[in-house]
């Protein structure tokens, strides 16, 4: 069987956690893509407590807006 | 001019006029707009699910912070649950999850058993040309989308007609890394009660 052909970026440890990563992420799907890796992560893990506000967005919807910013960016 | 918000507005309408809903839940929270949307079409309780500690001001929301990758049993069922721009960010360490090439599925599984006999799920992820943007989100092809919504029943999509969303719609196509294209899809758990 034809070994699957990864880019060398993933098979080089260049990148934070490349070398965890490596194994489980080629069993996951297109892994062998330019556009499968990154170079800067992102980190939105929070410790802190957020608090979300349903009242105004209620209000809001009540009076008749629609649009709140998903899927605009 | 019509919005990814919109949409999913507009697919909460058609849902709540056609199926009872008592409860709701919705994955991935970030600003309350989609629990509030829950609430805004008479749904009484909608419990919101996450794995970063949050807290909500209003009395018919429920925080439940729980990683449903990780365990699932015991949960309550729900009419109705919205995930929204939300499955193609799992598994891939973003958001302090763990790292799991097959979270979305995982997760869209752990989704299906939340959902009660009959129990729609409102669903969203950016299509386009495949790759997973490691670590940022996962672009669904078509075959993939299928993976993810096996077992539920396709009953409407919803997408940006606007000239902007067929913008985005090319864009996505045509360009590796691009995930600016959300269509909304409502799906049906097939198990009737």
């Amino acid at each position: 069987m034809r070994a699957p052909r990864y880019h060398p970026r993933i098979l080089g440890a260049d990148l934070p956690l490349a070398e965890a990563l490596q194994e489980r992420f080629r069993s996951g799907f297109y892994p062998n893509r330019l556009a499968a890796w990154r170079t800067q992560l992102i980190s939105q893990k929070s410790e802190k407590l957020a608090r979300i506000q349903i009242e105004p967005i209620l209000k809001a919807l009540t009076l008749g807006q629609r649009r709140f910013g998903y899927g605009e960016q | 001019m019509e919005s990814n918000d919109k949409c999913v507005f507009k697919a909460l309408e058609w849902v709540t006029c056609r199926f009872p809903m008592e409860n709701g839940a919705d994955i991935g929270c970030e600003s309350g707009v989609f629990p509030a949307m829950q609430l805004y079409f008479g749904i009484r309780k909608v419990a919101i699910y996450e794995i970063r500690p949050i807290e909500v001001d209003h009395p018919s929301c429920e925080i439940r912070l729980k990683n449903l990758l990780e365990n699932s049993q015991g949960e309550p069922r729900f009419n109705l649950v919205t995930c929204l721009s939300t499955l193609e960010h799992v598994g891939l360490g973003r958001y302090g999850d763990a790292l799991s090439p097959q979270g979305d599925i995982q997760l869209a599984n752990a989704l299906k058993a939340l959902l009660k006999p009959g129990g729609i799920l409102i669903l969203s992820v950016p299509l386009g040309r495949p790759c997973i943007l490691y670590n940022a989100a996962r672009i669904y092809s078509s075959f993939r989308l299928k993976q993810v919504i096996n077992g539920l029943k396709l009953l409407r999509v919803y997408r940006d007609r606007t000239p902007m969303g067929w913008a985005r719609f090319f864009a996505a196509h045509l360009q590796y890394g691009r995930c600016g294209w959300q269509p909304v899809f409502v799906l049906q758990n097939e198990v009737r009660p």
